[in-house]
């Protein structure tokens, strides 16, 4: 109830707010997404399943003109993408698999198509729309069985670009999916308390020293790398 | 260390000692004496509180409406930091006697950032709408991609901006949400 309300609030003062900073040609709005699920490539980056430069802080930002194979999208800075060398970790999939985009921007769009090698397995119409803020496509890759890197392209509707992305797979003879295996992220200590560290989980109440000052904690978490308690009141209270 | 680099690079590329002074001068707080802001520390902040505030409303939802109970702390968590920062924000432009919303005129700020990144309301109606089955999922996509938006705009402003207090929320901005993003994708691949 509470919630409704604030959203109707929120909806409501979104839609006048921000007219000016909001208000631009349509053509200038920025498309950027990729896929999260399988990983790939440029998501392995971002989870820091693989070690890789600059893609990492953008792994939505694979764009290119329409038309190119190659899992970089032609882009200089984000070569590592074609490495067919690097430990991209592939998904175990059936031959049925399904993808879902993240997206930092939504633009209207032509299609999505889905490669592997030179054949295209799949191509899903866009209708020159906005795709919706969550976007899933389920492909049959056909006859192939064993390690395939997929490509997938998301053609823009008014722009001349697309965005690349590569999906590592092992694609075994079930059809059930095997679940995404778990990112190399260990899990949260449970054993918080003494000094503050990234990675460990803190319950509200328990105390932390970080940088000669202690600190109480004001809400379940668990730390993370940019939330030291100095510079996030909201979570440590200074004692 | 890598902040202190960061910074150091920054500063390089700004070519302006006044920050430096600024940035190693007694308190970290204090406005800049010689107004030492520039278009980009304004802009930065003017575009990164409505973004914040979008991922905020996500993040409520997800606080009372996910699953899994650490997703739900994870939001709660995500919610009151945002709401600081925002807090934070909306002070320094206030010093700065800047606006807390952007110059009306879109071609103000025509040439600095390349688009906007704010997750518009629809997406958050849309999490809303999630059935119970799917919304840990989709609050995990959505918050993941709205948290890409907030690192590109830090990214831009650790390479245009001036202000000490503004690099250094951008720094954090970069590395919290890299984080996030990271521990997101742990809870999406546990069943």
């Amino acid at each position: 109830m509470k919630l409704k309300r604030k959203l109707a609030v929120f909806t409501a003062a979104a839609a006048i707010a921000p007219l000016g900073l909001f208000v631009l040609p349509a053509g200038t709005a920025n498309a950027h997404g990729y896929i999260s699920s399988p990983p790939s490539r440029q998501a392995q980056c971002a989870q820091g399943t693989v070690q890789c430069g600059s893609i990492k802080w953008e792994p939505q930002s694979v764009e290119g003109p329409k038309g190119l194979r190659s899992c970089n999208g032609g882009v200089g800075r984000f070569a590592e993408l074609n490495d067919d060398s690097k430990p991209w970790r592939a998904t175990s999939v059936g031959r049925t698999v399904t993808f879902t985009w993240t997206f930092t921007a939504r633009h209207r769009t032509q299609n999505y198509e889905y490669y592997l090698g030179n054949t295209r397995v799949a191509v899903f119409d866009g209708h020159m729309q906005q795709p919706p803020p969550t976007l899933s496509h389920t492909v049959n890759l056909g006859n192939v069985s064993g390690r395939q890197k997929l490509l997938a392209v998301w053609n823009i509707g008014d722009t001349a670009n697309a965005f690349y992305a590569c999906v590592d797979l092992n694609v075994g003879g079930g059809e059930s999916p095997a679940p995404t295996p778990p990112p190399t992220t260990p899990p949260p200590n449970e054993n918080p308390g003494g000094t503050w560290a990234a990675g460990t989980a803190y319950t509200a109440g328990s105390e932390v020293t970080s940088g000669g000052t202690t600190y109480r904690c004001l809400q379940n978490h668990t730390a993370l790398p940019g939330w030291e308690p100095a510079s996030t009141p909201a979570l440590w209270q200074a004692l | 260390m890598i902040r202190c680099l960061l910074a150091a690079l920054v500063l390089l590329l700004a070519g302006c000692d006044s920050a430096l002074t600024m940035r190693t001068g007694a308190s970290e707080s204090a406005p800049p004496l010689d107004g030492s802001f520039n278009d980009t520390d304004v802009m930065f902040l003017q575009m990164l509180i409505p973004h914040h505030r979008q991922g905020v409303r996500l993040a409520e939802l997800a606080a009372e409406l996910a699953t899994d109970p650490e997703i739900r702390d994870f939001a709660a968590a995500v919610e009151a930091t945002q709401n600081d920062e925002i807090a934070d924000m909306e002070a320094w432009l206030t010093e700065w006697n800047q606006p807390i919303a952007a110059d009306p005129d879109p071609n103000a700020h025509h040439g600095h950032g390349d688009g906007l990144h704010s997750t518009d309301p629809a997406v958050v109606t849309a999490l809303a709408k999630t059935p119970a089955a799917e919304f840990d999922r989709t609050f995990l996509n959505l918050l993941t991609g709205h948290q890409h938006g907030a690192v590109e705009l830090a990214r831009m402003e650790l390479e245009d901006g001036r202000h000490p207090d503004a690099l250094d929320l951008a720094d954090r901005v970069v590395e919290s949400r890299t984080a996030q993003v990271k521990q997101m994708a742990t809870f999406l691949a546990t069943p």
